[in-house]
């Protein structure tokens, strides 16, 4: 059986408590071994001590003079703070931007699906639109015959 | 007259006919959220009266300062009252969802005031007069408060929500949103150096006492 460190007794007190009855048996079982050992006498005995002063700190606080006087500012919070009301802003603008009001929403499936759907309609929406539109001959412009008559302008002139 | 009656198309049971201790037996805390979000006072004054005092203890041990504690709680109490509908009974119990509003609203405050400078006129703690207290007969408890508050935040949190405030494990590890491993290792850092704290006063006041 592989001896207990001290680190290791600290840690298990801390996960299964001191009573070492509610421990798993066989972490009971090294413990035992281990508080035989002077260090490991020493080491309850200083964790005994420390659970003790702690007990003794948790003295509830609720009996005091300004106790009855702190519930009293707690209950007037209702008279003093409306709640925001109810559906005003409800609707498809308000779910979108509830959405995007936590960042971490973004990367959710939720919001990565929404992000996917709202750029495949954007997309949609946009060769659709460009179907629409006649493929018109006609409308094509050759701005060459300009640049070229402007060019030989320019050129007539230097000579 | 029936105690409760409903309104509403959402069956938002109202409950403003019942009295606080009646209420208080019926129901549970996440039920009694649901009825704040619907604007019911009367669910709100009873979770004031069942934790108001025990949010104001935890702010307080975190704190040192009871007016600020209060303080600190009343805004807590007024985020409950205005956000309640922020709140999830699936993804925690109310006690855990409070516990963290408090304590983060305690962790940014002792930020603050880590940055603040001193308030003009502000004076240091007289040195002699806390070595004269160290004798009285409390002076093992004294002892080990300061060397709570003396704690890195955290690990004072930690020993605030398991020792003062009997959370389980796994309840303080929700609140302070870690892995059950992570916090128990934490604690046993923060029992470490209480330990050697201890330790080192004790030491002090067998030197002072000859």
């Amino acid at each position: 059986m592989k001896p207990m460190t001290i680190e290791e007794f600290e840690l298990a007190r801390v996960a299964h408590g001191a009573d070492m009855a509610q421990w798993p048996d066989d972490v009971a079982e090294r413990a035992r071994t281990f508080l035989a050992t002077d260090e490991g006498a020493a080491v309850a005995e200083s964790e005994q001590a420390l659970d003790a002063q702690l007990a003794s700190l948790a003295v509830p606080m609720e009996t005091d003079a300004g106790a009855d006087a702190f519930l009293d500012r707690l209950l007037d919070v209702p008279a003093q703070h409306g709640q925001p009301v109810q559906g005003a802003d409800a609707g498809f603008l308000s779910t979108l931007t509830g959405l995007y009001r936590d960042f971490r929403n973004l990367f959710s499936p939720l919001g990565l699906a929404s992000q996917g759907v709202a750029y495949a309609l954007v997309l949609f929406v946009g060769v659709f639109v460009g179907l629409q539109q006649p493929y018109d001959e006609e409308s094509t412009l050759d701005l060459s015959s300009a640049l070229f008559s402007s060019s030989a302008d320019f050129y007539l002139e230097d000579q | 007259m029936p105690l409760l009656s409903v309104s509403g198309s959402e069956n938002v049971i109202c409950l403003k006919s019942k009295s606080l201790r009646q209420k208080s037996e019926v129901l549970d805390d996440e039920t009694l959220v649901t009825h704040v979000a619907a604007a019911d006072r009367g669910a709100y004054a009873v979770l004031v009266h069942r934790h108001g005092l025990r949010y104001r203890a935890l702010a307080y041990r975190m704190m040192g300062d009871m007016a600020l504690a209060e303080d600190l709680v009343q805004e807590a109490f007024v985020k409950l009252w205005t956000h309640a509908d922020r709140f999830d009974a699936k993804k925690a119990k109310f006690t855990t969802w409070f516990h963290r509003i408090v304590v983060n609203r305690c962790l940014d405050e002792k930020r603050k005031r880590t940055h603040d400078p001193l308030p003009e006129g502000f004076d240091q703690e007289d040195e002699a007069e806390n070595a004269e207290e160290t004798m009285v007969t409390d002076s093992a408890n004294r002892a080990l408060r300061t060397a709570v508050e003396g704690l890195p935040d955290r690990q004072r949190v930690a020993v605030t929500l398991s020792y003062f405030d009997g959370l389980s494990n796994v309840e303080a590890a929700d609140v302070m949103d870690l892995k059950l491993k992570a916090y128990e290792s934490l604690l046993v850092r923060a029992r470490a150096k209480l330990r050697d704290e201890l330790e080192s006063s004790k030491t002090g006041l067998l030197a002072v006492l000859g």
